[in-house]
């Protein structure tokens, strides 16, 4: 008698909670795909952060390579040029190994 | 070592021409100083250069010095008018014009020689800078040759 009667008793209570299990998964459903959402939107960020600093860098290089271009390229040092000494003048030995030549202006 | 000075005159420096004229023809005169085996021509250059920014406006600077220093400068002046003297200054000046080009410009190293004075070659190769120690780098080496 009293199995009965808790019987009746309980059958709504458990109709009550199985709806209540059915509103608790939904909300986590929308939590989780609200979580993925987030995630996606967090990769995303991510990838233009990574690009932004590349672009970052690129524009520093092109900045300094310019500079690197601008910069006058200095004589071929291992040329020897054939400059006779001809009829100018010459100051210290004649005879020697090594021979400086300058080519200057007064003014 | 020797040193062999050769002139390169800017057009734009008007003065530059006549006073390496004048310096040309000192080399001709002995008597100048204490007296010496070599020529004036050392003396009256490094006078003029201790005072070139007076030569702009007094082209008679390097006549004045050389009179200091006890030249003929009635000798001078009309040495320094020869056609010799003309033309030892226009065969130096195109010796350093023929290297403008002197050869193909490559990654690292320009075409040619930078027409600018003062110009330096040490056995005909250009010093990297103008320091003493690319200087003495280079003569070390070409004594070494």
């Amino acid at each position: 008698m009293f199995k009965k009667i808790f019987l009746i008793l309980s059958l709504p209570l458990f109709l009550f909670s199985c709806e209540e299990l059915n509103n608790v998964s939904e909300e986590l459903k929308v939590l989780k795909e609200n979580q993925d959402l987030l995630l996606k939107q967090q990769a995303d960020l991510i990838k233009k952060m990574a690009s932004l600093q590349t672009a970052i860098k690129s524009q520093a290089s092109n900045k300094a390579q310019p500079k690197k271009n601008n910069k006058r390229k200095t004589p071929n040092p291992n040329i020897s040029h054939n400059i006779p000494v001809g009829n100018s003048v010459v100051l210290g030995n004649p005879n020697a190994k090594v021979t400086v030549t300058k080519f200057t202006d007064f003014q | 070592m020797k040193v062999v000075i050769k002139n390169f005159p800017l057009s734009s420096h008007k003065q530059a021409r006549q006073a390496a004229q004048y310096a040309l023809a000192a080399a001709r005169q002995f008597k100048c100083g204490e007296s010496k085996s070599e020529s004036c021509y050392k003396d009256v250059y490094h006078k003029i250069f201790e005072d070139y920014r007076s030569l702009k406006s007094d082209p008679d600077l390097p006549v004045k010095i050389a009179a200091e220093l006890g030249l003929d400068t009635e000798q001078l002046i009309a040495d320094s008018n020869t056609p010799e003297i003309s033309q030892l200054i226009d065969t130096e000046f195109a010796q350093l014009t023929a290297l403008r080009n002197a050869y193909p410009e490559t990654d690292e190293y320009a075409a040619g020689v930078r027409m600018a004075v003062p110009k330096f070659f040490v056995n005909g190769r250009e010093p990297l800078g103008r320091d003493v120690n690319a200087f003495s780098a280079m003569i070390d080496e070409e004594l070494k040759k």
